[in-house]
């Protein structure tokens, strides 16, 4: 080949790699900064159990609830109840669901504080599976559409998975008061 | 390459080229593990074995069963023990401070070679807390203030099918920097 062809054909790949990656989204990008904070989802189902890296979850139900019997006593509210069976996988040592939240729209919510004793709480230990609950707590005028109950082991999550539950509030009826059991040892 | 060389010569010229960049690359690799193969980290230490390595003297590892000690009004999950770890430690000097990680399953031979269905390891980490009804005054860790010889002691949740051949991961922080031994065990 001759050398002003060989110049002209790696100009002509160095442009053409400027256009590929000026029409990639940057997300897509593997060297980008918005990839490396993509987490995976992986999809819930009631009563299935769906394995993580660091933590399997398997929801057992989804409840609305205008009020809670908790250990001090009712609390009033608009709830939204997942109770869950949680296991660590033993990947790490110990792991918490630090990064739990339900987003409803543009909107996220996080566990309501005022209902104790939840999965929030929780250790969670390789082969030792806990069942509870998390409780969200939403304006009565906000309950309504589809939303996402996610589940991670820290807020930030990078390159790691979330264990997402697709939840369709308006199929809920709420009820005028549920027990939510404190979370301890599933067996 | 000008057109005046012949090109035996281009070839000769190419292989020594190969041939020295070959050479330089395995000789500052192979120097390379030979400097540090001694005290690469994290060390692992035979079961029974005592090291004498990041400024202090290390093991034997003990497992007990503690399980009979915990209190029965907060029982452990049905088959799951409580198994405690101790790991006498003797300082050479203050200054280094160390903390029991993990306790660990080491990896069998199916997960090594990433056979289909093979487990993976678990690891648990020190309960906080274990909820045993003796008087032993236990730590997980020693904070460099002190030179007298001690034992770490660690409590950790493991469930019935824990695998018999574990491993205990203790962190060492010295002035040379952070490193890990590993202890192997059997129950």
């Amino acid at each position: 080949m001759r050398t002003s062809a060989t110049w002209a054909a790696a100009i002509g790949f160095a442009v053409l790699a400027c256009v590929v990656t000026a029409v990639t989204p940057v997300s897509n990008l593997a060297y980008s900064t918005n990839a490396t904070r993509m987490p995976f989802d992986l999809p819930m189902t009631l009563g299935e159990t769906t394995t993580g890296r660091t933590f399997t979850a398997e929801p057992t139900a989804v409840r609305a609830a205008s009020s809670i019997e908790a250990e001090d006593g009712p609390v009033e509210g608009t709830f939204l109840i997942v109770d869950l069976v949680l296991d660590g996988t033993g990947v790490e040592p110990s792991t918490r669901l630090g990064g739990i939240k339900l987003e409803l729209g543009e909107r996220t919510y996080y566990p309501a504080s005022r209902i104790r004793r939840t999965l929030v709480d929780e250790s969670l230990r390789a082969g030792l599976p806990v069942a509870g609950s998390i409780v969200f707590e939403l304006p009565p005028d906000d309950f309504r559409g589809r939303a996402r109950v996610v589940l991670a082991n820290r807020l930030d999550i990078r390159f790691d998975d979330r264990l997402v539950l697709d939840v369709d509030l308006d199929s809920l009826e709420p009820r005028p008061s549920v027990v939510v059991e404190p979370a301890g040892w599933a067996e | 390459m000008s057109a005046g060389v012949p090109k035996v010569r281009q070839a000769f010229v190419l292989a020594g080229v190969t041939a020295a960049a070959i050479g330089v690359l395995a000789w500052t690799g192979w120097s390379e593990y030979e400097s540090h193969s001694s005290d690469a980290y994290p060390r692992t230490v035979e079961r029974g074995q005592t090291v004498h390595d990041l400024g202090a003297a290390w093991g034997p590892v003990e497992l007990n069963d503690v399980t009979g000690l915990r209190d029965p009004e907060d029982p452990l999950p049905k088959g799951a023990r409580a198994i405690e770890a101790v790991l006498p430690v003797d300082p050479d000097a203050t200054h280094m401070v160390c903390r029991i990680g993990a306790l660990a399953e080491t990896p069998s031979r199916d997960a090594v070679e990433h056979r289909p269905g093979a487990r993976q390891p678990r690891a648990w980490s020190v309960e906080f807390g274990a909820g045993l009804l003796d008087d032993v005054e236990r730590s997980d860790s020693c904070d460099g203030e002190s030179s007298d010889p001690a034992e770490l002691r660690g409590v950790f949740f493991v469930p019935r099918d824990v695998s018999d051949d574990l491993v205990v991961s203790v962190d060492v922080t010295t002035d040379a920097g952070f490193e890990t031994l590993r202890f192997l065990v059997s129950r």
